[in-house]
């Protein structure tokens, strides 16, 4: 039996001594594909489609073409393919080719005539590690996250998670949380270094409600510095988020450091935004030389519960 | 009378600055410095807030008074990297005064030549002098050792903006 195979699939055809999957007949396989080694005979098939384009489909048989002799390296994918179309739940099959067929993995899972759907896409997440050595990184999850259907935010959790510092997965973010994008990446991002560099690049391509949730969602300061380059009043809007949500994050140190040394009249647009009695108390801690602030917080702090 | 210190490059371009003004007995004193530019905006902020607090307390009957003063209180607080610009005003004149600077000009144009005593290694003077301006001018600004007169529009480099 073929030990690349679901058992009881595919028996009866003849397979590949060592079980690659068809596609790659015509390479020389005597050594596992690196990860961004350039050749590899199946990556034109899991080229994303341009903008616009139809789904991939499958491939019209040329005129006058035989049918694909049986046993050849297309018609053992084209078997595989089958069969993981009929499969309700795919994760036994995606899992037996993650260990024995990793390119006919990365055909079923985001090949030109992959099923689709969340179904393969939450099979093929399990595998992400061995399917990124198959193809980019930047190249899979974008095809997987277009295949994916409902389940394109876990794609884009899964990449976020695994590449924090990549710079694809800014618009990746756009394609998959639309108004909100961002929010996936810089949650996942807030324990890495990147994560600074992540609020400018999605500040820089206009992200600005999910920098902003992003930063309520974290209580982290960060996000004010990127905010504050693109507009100023949503910059202090996120900072009453922050504190609402981590009243020792200095947002005051962060707004001055990207604003300037006299910030009051900026932090006074925090004020409005704060919704408990910590969040102004921590606000008050740090505004003692910020005179308008100061006035506005011992107006509203009284009547704030604690 | 505006006194005002260049940013520096990057996203947090200031971080640790301070920047404020004392007014007693007929004579003025502005300042504009950076303490610990190179942390995060968190230690900038509390170490700006020390200079602000020191600062805050200066008093002198004349601008000579003043500028020693305010040498006094920044030496209380000191940190080895300060940069500060000092400007005292009174019936009589003006003085400027400084750390940690590499060119400061008055209404545009440069106080003193390269080289001169007021351009100094950041961190507090231990014999400060004083220069007096041929004129008074509206606007002292100053550029931290390390940094460049501004390209663009100087206020924006100098974080001077109104929300």
């Amino acid at each position: 039996m073929n030990p690349t195979l679901p058992p009881g699939t595919f028996d009866d055809e003849p397979t590949q001594p060592d079980g690659v999957p068809p596609e790659l007949g015509e390479v020389d396989r005597s050594a596992p594909p690196a990860h961004g080694e350039p050749g590899v005979a199946w990556a034109p098939t899991v080229a994303a489609p341009e903008r616009g384009s139809a789904a991939p489909t499958e491939p019209a048989p040329a005129a006058g073409a035989a049918t694909p002799r049986s046993g050849s390296p297309r018609d053992e994918l084209d078997t595989i393919l089958r069969s993981a179309r009929a499969l309700e739940d795919p994760r036994e099959l995606y899992a037996m080719l993650a260990k024995t067929a990793p390119i006919a993995l990365a055909e079923v899972a985001c090949g030109a005539r992959a099923p689709g759907g969340p179904t393969h896409a939450r099979a093929a997440l399990l595998h992400a590690e061995v399917l990124e050595k198959q193809l980019t990184a930047r190249g899979f999850y974008p095809r997987l996250a277009e295949l994916a259907g409902e389940a394109a935010p876990e794609v884009l959790a899964v990449a976020a998670r695994r590449h924090p510092a990549a710079t694809w997965i800014v618009k990746l973010s756009r394609k998959i949380e639309g108004q909100q994008a961002g929010v996936t990446h810089l949650v996942a991002a807030a324990g890495h270094p990147s994560f600074t560099q992540a609020c400018v690049a999605h500040a820089e391509a206009g992200h600005i409600e999910g920098l902003v949730a992003a930063a309520a969602t974290l209580g982290r300061p960060e996000p004010l510095g990127a905010l504050l380059a693109v507009d100023p009043a949503v910059a202090a809007r996120a900072a009453g988020l922050v504190l609402n949500t981590n009243p020792n994050a200095n947002v005051v140190a962060w707004l001055a450091a990207g604003w300037g040394p006299e910030p009051d009249l900026l932090v006074a647009r925090v004020v409005p935004h704060l919704r408990t009695r910590a969040a102004a108390e921590a606000l008050l801690s740090w505004s003692r030389h910020l005179p308008h602030t100061l006035r506005m917080l011992r107006a509203v702090i009284p009547g704030m519960a604690r | 009378m505006r006194v005002l210190l260049v940013g520096s490059p990057g996203r947090a371009p200031f971080t640790g600055h301070f920047r404020g003004s004392v007014a007693r007995e007929g004579a003025e004193l502005r300042w504009a410095g950076r303490v610990r530019g190179g942390g995060t905006p968190e230690e900038g902020w509390g170490a700006a807030e020390s200079m602000r607090d020191a600062l805050a307390e200066v008093s002198g009957a004349d601008r000579y008074a003043l500028i020693d003063a305010a040498w006094v209180a920044l030496r209380a607080v000191a940190h080895d990297d300060l940069t500060v610009l000092l400007v005292a005003k009174d019936g009589e004149g003006t003085v400027i005064a400084g750390s940690g600077l590499c060119e400061v000009r008055a209404d545009g144009q440069p106080v003193a030549p390269p080289g001169h005593p007021l351009y100094d290694e950041p961190g507090i003077r231990e014999r400060p002098g004083y220069l007096h301006p041929e004129s008074p001018a509206e606007a002292y600004v100053g550029v931290p050792v390390g940094s460049r007169w501004p390209a663009g529009a100087l206020p924006a480099a100098c974080g001077v903006r109104t929300p």
